[in-house]
């Protein structure tokens, strides 16, 4: 007789078979070993089912997976610390080795952070009018992108990966594209020079490791290379990174540069502003508008049209300043014999013994030195744990009151390495369209209202980022009790633990910043999620 | 608890007290929780479900037939409740469609039934594999074994066919010895758990 199939045998063990193909089953049993022996497989399949099954109560694998996850988030943060470590190095070891000690490049430098958004905001007052156009265009265009990922979003039916892929595509393909309508010409290699006598009518773009310009450029110069030499003339502006600039010639627009050293010989027929180690222009230097330059060393010696605005270091004018000299933050000014300041001389300074005017030297208006108290580490400061306990209990209550009212915001959960990757990445790419889409939102007049809403909505989110991130590490540290009764009373020390946690990480000296950023991107992410989780339930 | 305290704490709960429905929560909640665990695929979901269970109870047992052992009755309106959940989500009446009637047999090669697992470790990954399996699986898997349900009831519950029910079960088997097989292969259980060697193809 044959056998009968494994279906059969395991309808026979589970004791749902007739009893009519049950006596069948026996009787072919009892001639065939090798069902016999699959048979006595197949029961003690179903008893380890029930016994695996029934030695559940619920909190056995929720011990298991409490401790899984509990392991996991601590892995995930050792990991999102080593990134931010790694990624705090690369960036100081890229500054200084592609760009000397350039503190832009330096994110440990907050003075150097603090300079170039000044810097940025000047850059804005000056050129604000012919910015408004690109930064429209550009607003568009993502716009417009974002609007098509929408639509290829509905058209692949939510795949958070392909999602954050298109987004990546979608940017670097906005980012990469060059603008539109300029004019622009663009040289590249080791050296690149525009001979004397040449004249070149568009913007130029140049990179190599030294460009010399020793004709005409009659539009704007963009330069990123190491060496930079103006002799000649450019009519436009000078947008430069380097680590030298030298500038013979003339330039009649603005000079902007961020460089190791720079050195002025020629004329700026506009302002000069610069982020770098050292500024020096010469006796036959002329700067016609104002200078602004930020840390290092500055040797004036030139003629400065306006104000000469000095960030952090030594200072030293033997020139003539046509205003103001403002020195930030200085650790020593003097003002050489032949000098001449027809404004007034205001620095901050440690010591008072750190500004010296020699008696040759005239200043025609005041002399003002404002003494700076010495920076003590905020750790230090008791203000700062005040503030801090402050921040916490009120990031405590809020989290719990919106646990009260959508208690399913909170469900959230760091899966993996990989998901947290991805995460950051949503988490990006939810930090900066929102506020974007608002402003575009805001600029018709019908969208005003609605844009203003979002952009609130946006600004909540950016401080829930840090409470949910807190609520989802406590959740998997405390493994909640079965008690449906004191849910609450759980979730609230689950975010008390979660936001100690997330406080100390972010309050950490030198990597607390990235810290901070990490978990402020992870949190839009989490929340963005479970925003939308909570918005399927509700339909 | 006992059979003896069980009925008397059985009929105070039948006339209203409080204090017998606590105590029936302290016994029963940690079972009915797994359940709901079990069928609905979250710890959240569970949560909600097994409290709702609970708060309905005094209502529930109304219809509650003494002559039933109480825990299985629990259980089967606990699962019910499940089911009645996954259905909401899913709008549609069935929770599944019935599966394929023509292809139930084993195929050759594949994983021999699960036997013998001695570590909590060893428990724990297959309960970690059930959890992960697919509803249509899961469901029946979970009704069988962790409810003792016949198949009849079974297929009362999930509105299937007795037929229909004989099969699912038999694909959660294989699909949990698959699942079983790949992560041993993974090596990331060691020794976990063991396959009968003896019925390797034949079936």
């Amino acid at each position: 007789m044959d056998c009968f199939s494994e279906l059969h045998y395991s309808i026979y063990v589970d004791g749902e078979l007739p009893a009519d193909e049950r006596s069948q089953v026996d009787e072919h049993l009892l001639v065939c070993p090798r069902c016999r022996a699959l048979v006595a497989a197949l029961r003690r399949e179903s008893s380890l089912l029930t016994d695996v099954l029934q030695a559940t109560p619920a909190e056995a694998f929720d011990a298991a997976t409490g401790i899984g996850s509990a392991l996991g988030i601590l892995g995930a943060f050792s990991g999102m610390v080593a990134v931010a470590v790694g990624v705090v190095m690369a960036l100081t070891w890229a500054g200084r080795e592609f760009l000397g000690s350039t503190p832009l490049f330096n994110p440990l430098n907050r003075t150097a952070i603090i300079t170039v958004f000044v810097d940025a905001a000047l850059y804005l007052a000056n050129q604000g009018a012919s910015m408004l156009y690109s930064i429209v265009t550009t607003l568009s265009a993502l716009t417009l992108g974002f609007l098509a990922l929408v639509a290829v979003r509905f058209a692949l039916r939510r795949n958070s990966l392909s999602m954050g892929l298109l987004a990546g595509l979608g940017l670097t393909f906005l980012l990469g594209s060059p603008t539109p309508a300029v004019a622009i010409e663009k040289r590249g290699g080791t050296v690149v020079t525009v001979p004397a006598g040449q004249t070149i009518d568009d913007s130029l773009l140049a990179t190599g490791q030294s460009v010399s310009i020793n004709g005409t450029v009659n539009g704007n110069a963009y330069i990123w290379c190491q060496r930079v030499v103006v002799r000649g003339d450019i009519k436009g502006d000078l947008f430069t990174g380097n680590q030298s600039l030298e500038i013979t010639g003339t330039v009649e627009g603005n000079v902007y540069t961020y460089g190791q050293n720079v050195v002025v010989r020629g004329h700026v027929m506009r302002g000069l502003h610069m982020v770098g180690a050292t500024l020096d222009v010469d006796k036959e230097g002329q700067v016609d508008s104002d200078t602004l330059a930020y840390s290092g060393d500055v040797r004036f010696d030139g003629t400065a049209g306006r104000d000469l605005d000095v960030g952090v270091g030594t200072l030293e004018i033997g020139g003539h300043v046509g205003r103001n000299v403002h020195v930030r933050a200085g650790d020593s000014i003097t003002v050489f014999a032949p000098a001449r300041i027809d404004g007034s001389l205001e620095a901050s300074v440690n010591n008072a013994v750190d500004v010296h005017v020699e008696p040759g030297a005239a200043v025609a208006g005041k002399t003002v030195v404002h003494l700076t108290e010495k920076a003590r580490s905020r750790y230090s400061q008791p203000r700062f744990y005040l503030w801090q306990a402050v921040w916490l209990g009120a990031a405590l209550l809020t989290g719990f009151i919106l646990f009260l009212l959508f208690p399913t915001l909170f469900a959230g959960r760091i899966e993996s390495a990989l998901g947290t990757l991805a995460g950051i990445g949503i988490g990006l790419v939810l930090l900066i369209v929102p506020p974007v889409a608002a402003i575009i939102a805001g600029i018709t007049l019908v969208g005003l209202p609605l844009g203003l809403i979002g952009l609130m909505a946006w600004i909540a989110a950016l401080y829930l980022a840090k409470v949910f991130v807190a609520a989802v590490i406590g959740q998997m540290l405390v493994t909640p009790g079965a008690d449906p009764k004191r849910q609450s009373g759980y979730f609230a020390i689950a975010l008390l633990l979660g936001l100690a946690i997330v406080f100390v990480a972010i309050n950490l000296p030198y990597i607390g910043g990235w810290t901070k950023f990490l978990v402020l991107l992870l949190g839009l992410d989490l929340l963005g999620r479970q925003v939308l989780v909570t918005w399927r339930r509700g339909h | 608890m006992d059979e003896g305290r069980l009925s008397a704490v059985l009929g105070r709960a039948g006339s209203g007290d409080a204090d017998a429905y606590a105590e029936l929560f302290r016994e029963f909640q940690p079972r009915v929780l797994a359940l709901c665990r079990y069928l609905l695929g979250s710890f959240e979901d569970a949560e909600d479900a097994a409290s709702e269970v609970f708060a309905r109870l005094p209502r529930a047992m109304k219809t509650y037939d003494a002559a039933l052992p109480f825990p299985k009755w629990l259980m089967s309106v606990a699962s019910h409740h499940c089911v009645d959940q996954l259905r909401r989500r899913k709008v549609q009446q069935r929770i599944f469609d019935p599966p394929d009637e023509r292809t139930p047999e084993a195929v050759a090669g594949q994983a021999s039934p699960l036997e013998d697992l001695v570590s909590a470790e060893e428990q724990n990954v297959v309960r970690a594999a059930i959890a992960a399996l697919p509803e249509r699986s899961r469901l029946p898997l979970v009704l069988r074994y962790y409810n003792e349900l016949s198949y009849d009831e079974i297929a009362a519950t999930l509105s299937l066919s007795r037929a229909n029910v004989a099969t699912l079960i038999f694909r959660a088997k294989q699909e949990l010895r698959e699942a079983l097989a790949r992560k041993d292969r993974k090596g990331k259980m060691g020794e976990s758990p063991k396959l009968a060697k003896a019925h390797k193809g034949t079936w």
